[in-house]
């Protein structure tokens, strides 16, 4: 005799079991000899005194009247914005103190809101207004510009002696 | 082929009795504590009886004790035996694994510590939908027991816990704990090394489901299933898996499943684990996007379930000598105390069964006035205080225990040190295993360093998180690049992973002396 509780529970099962069938064989990486590595994006700027540069120029070239297609002023906007958040972590990798530091994480922070509120403009099937939060962003890359090259070249850290340290 | 599962699930069976040791016996404790000193019927107001006040009762306790989904095992009996309502044990059973003081502090490294409350209220939402539902199903489920004899305050009362956790130790727990370290053993022998390294990313969809079966079989402590919510985190793997990893790899396993199978029979056991299944999947499924974070470079792999695969692979030479080296390390004496004292205990629990399968020492212990009389200052402090406050003790110093667990930055340092010499040097020599091994480790004292300085500064700045990001991210390519043999590139890391560390050191330890001297 099959009580309520006999059919729910074989909807149960049978609700978690049937995406099986459509399941394959084995999931992805089911290797003994997968090479990883990790994708670094092309737009990746290796330091912050190349990102300030980057920054400056495709914000330049975005904020030109006509610049891109809609699609593809999407995309460039959205690499900017990846730029923007990489700015705590490039400065990060470098020997700025934490006074300057602290000054580039809260540009970063300024910038990507800004930068955002167009991207989703543009979403929305709007035109982005990079004239308008042109002022902003030129004043926050010129501080930024202040404290990247006002930093010495890098040079050799303590900890030098250490075996393999030699290029 | 079948030397390496045979070899590779052995070892991940013993790194798994390794680091379920402690809670066993912590948990064998409370079980004594609960039933000689609580009682059943304070045990179950302690966990609410039955209804929903149980629900939030039992994940509120849950949550604040030390513990594994091995360790809840003899606590879950005992509350069976005390009379509390299934939906409750269960809901007890499912959450108290899933955190503890240790790991949620751990938890505050991740890159969004909002995450770890998220998951914890998606747990408590799981244990009470899923627990609703089963009461429906299968309303005031208890198992009866008979009434319990106290034992008269003293030494006898102490020698009655002890009875308690011998029997225990020798009992059916010993056996569910066993199957699931089983479960551990299966995975380890059956998954390739690295089989999972890509199965999680993030987008991809069947990583919640994958995450489902990997999880039911493994057997994560709560430190360990946050160290690799951490890591996927870092490599911006899938969320809905990272919660499935955590309510059902930390929460549940093999013989926790058999205990319940044991209690509730089959249809009652079938009926809650499709509940769960279902419930926590749509979970997974709702949270993969919303939680997905945004902010980070999606890396195609992560190593952090290689420790539920195989750790050798099929074309090692010399697997008998790298597998004893293996063991050896498992089992070094630090680490080991634990298991020989729970063998010690089952060992004594065996005699004692033999000796005494009749419980006539519990009775004659039950029936007898055995110690004078409680003089003047010899104050007759009743069982129930003694119980709440030994378990109010295992708390607070499972709180304290953080203190020691994540030490002042210059002990910190002292054995970043070491390990960083240990793991460039392996670099540099290309000796791969040895090289990830520090580089595992160096890895996860980066985390306890954060930990250590928010304990005692009560602070993280932001300037101070990200060169520890740095430092992290730098040992994942540097790992990469020993696994693939590179040396040139491998030189190149170990540069950049030095300068990280010294940065690090500047932002934490800015008095420390300067590293080159400090290697003299």
């Amino acid at each position: 005799m099959w009580t309520r509780e006999n059919y729910i529970t074989v909807a149960l099962w049978a609700a978690f079991t049937l995406p099986l069938a459509g399941w394959g064989c084995a999931p992805q990486g089911m290797s003994d000899d997968a090479s990883e590595e990790h994708h670094i994006p092309p737009h990746k700027p290796p330091d912050l005194p190349s990102a300030i540069v980057q920054l400056e120029r495709r914000f330049i070239a975005l904020a030109q009247p006509h610049a891109a297609t809609q699609p593809e002023f999407a995309v460039r906007l959205q690499e900017l914005i990846e730029i923007v958040r990489w700015l705590p972590e490039l400065a990060g990798d470098s020997d700025l103190p934490e006074a300057q530091w602290n000054v580039v994480y809260q540009a970063a922070q300024r910038l990507e809101p800004l930068l955002q509120a167009q991207y989703a403009r543009v979403q929305r099937g709007h035109r982005a207004e990079m004239r308008a939060v042109q002022q902003r962003f030129d004043a926050t890359l010129a501080q930024l510009r202040a404290i990247a090259w006002s930093q010495p070249l890098e040079e050799d850290l303590p900890g030098g002696s250490f075996p393999g340290n030699q290029p | 082929m079948i030397q390496t599962a045979l070899y590779g699930g052995g070892l991940r069976l013993v790194q798994a009795l390794v680091l379920a040791a402690p809670t066993i016996l912590v948990s064998l404790f409370v079980t004594g504590v609960l039933a000689r000193l609580l009682g059943p019927e304070l045990t179950r107001r302690l966990y609410g009886g039955s209804g929903w006040r149980s629900l939030v009762q039992s994940w509120t306790l849950g949550m604040l004790l030390p513990g594994c989904s091995l360790g809840v095992i003899p606590i879950s009996r005992e509350l069976c035996r005390a009379g509390l309502g299934g939906s409750a044990v269960l809901a007890f059973a499912l959450t108290q694994p899933l955190f503890d003081p240790l790991s949620v502090l751990y938890g505050l490294t991740l890159g969004k510590p909002l995450i770890v409350f998220a998951f914890a209220g998606c747990s408590l939402v799981l244990v009470m939908v899923v627990g609703a539902l089963w009461d429906r199903l299968h309303p005031s489920l208890t198992i009866p027991q008979p009434a319990q004899v106290p034992v008269q305050a003293g030494w006898p009362r102490l020698l009655s816990m002890l009875l308690v956790v011998l029997r225990e130790a020798a009992g059916p727990t010993m056996a569910y704990i066993g199957i699931g370290l089983m479960g551990t053993a299966l995975l380890g022998a059956l998954l390739p090394s690295g089989a999972l390294s890509r199965a999680m990313n993030g987008g991809n969809p069947w990583a919640p489901w994958t995450m489902t079966w990997v999880a039911i079989p493994a057997y994560a402590t709560p430190t360990l299933a946050m160290s690799q919510l951490g890591s996927m985190f870092q490599h911006a793997n899938s969320a809905g898996a990272a919660l499935q990893l955590l309510t059902l790899g930390a929460g549940l396993n093999l013989g926790l499943l058999a205990c319940i199978l044991a209690a509730y029979g089959w249809r009652r056991t079938l009926t809650w684990l499709g509940l769960l299944l279902v419930a926590s999947l749509s979970m997974a499924y709702a949270l993969d996007r919303p939680l997905h974070p945004q902010d980070v470079d999606p890396a195609d792999h992560t190593h952090a379930f290689d420790i539920y695969c195989c750790p050798f692979h099929t074309n090692d030479s010399h697997l008998a000598l790298i597998a004893q080296q293996r063991f050896r390390e498992a089992c070094a004496p630090p680490h080991a105390i634990p298991v020989w004292v729970l063998g010690a205990l089952v060992f004594l629990g065996v005699v004692l069964r033999a000796a005494d399968p009749q419980h006539r020492l519990e009775r004659w212990l039950e029936a007898a006035e055995l110690s004078k009389a409680a003089a003047r200052y010899d104050v007759n402090i009743p069982a129930p205080l003694v119980g709440g406050l030994l378990l109010v003790g295992i708390v607070t110093l499972s709180i304290v225990g953080c203190y020691a667990y994540y030490p002042h930055k210059h002990e910190v340092f002292q054995e970043m040190q070491i390990i960083r010499a240990e793991a460039l040097l392996a670099a540099i020599r290309n000796d791969a295993r040895k090289a990830t091994h520090y580089i595992e480790l160096w890895d996860a004292w980066t985390r306890r360093l954060e930990v250590g300085v928010l304990l005692r500064e009560w602070q993280l700045t932001p300037y101070r998180k990200i060169k520890a990001k740095i430092l992290r991210d730098k040992l994942e390519l540097l790992r990469h690049e020993v696994e693939s043999g590179d040396r040139d590139a491998t030189k190149v890391m170990v540069r950049q992973v030095n300068e990280a560390y010294v940065r690090l050191q500047k932002a934490f330890h800015p008095q420390a002396p300067p590293l080159a001297s400090r290697d003299e």
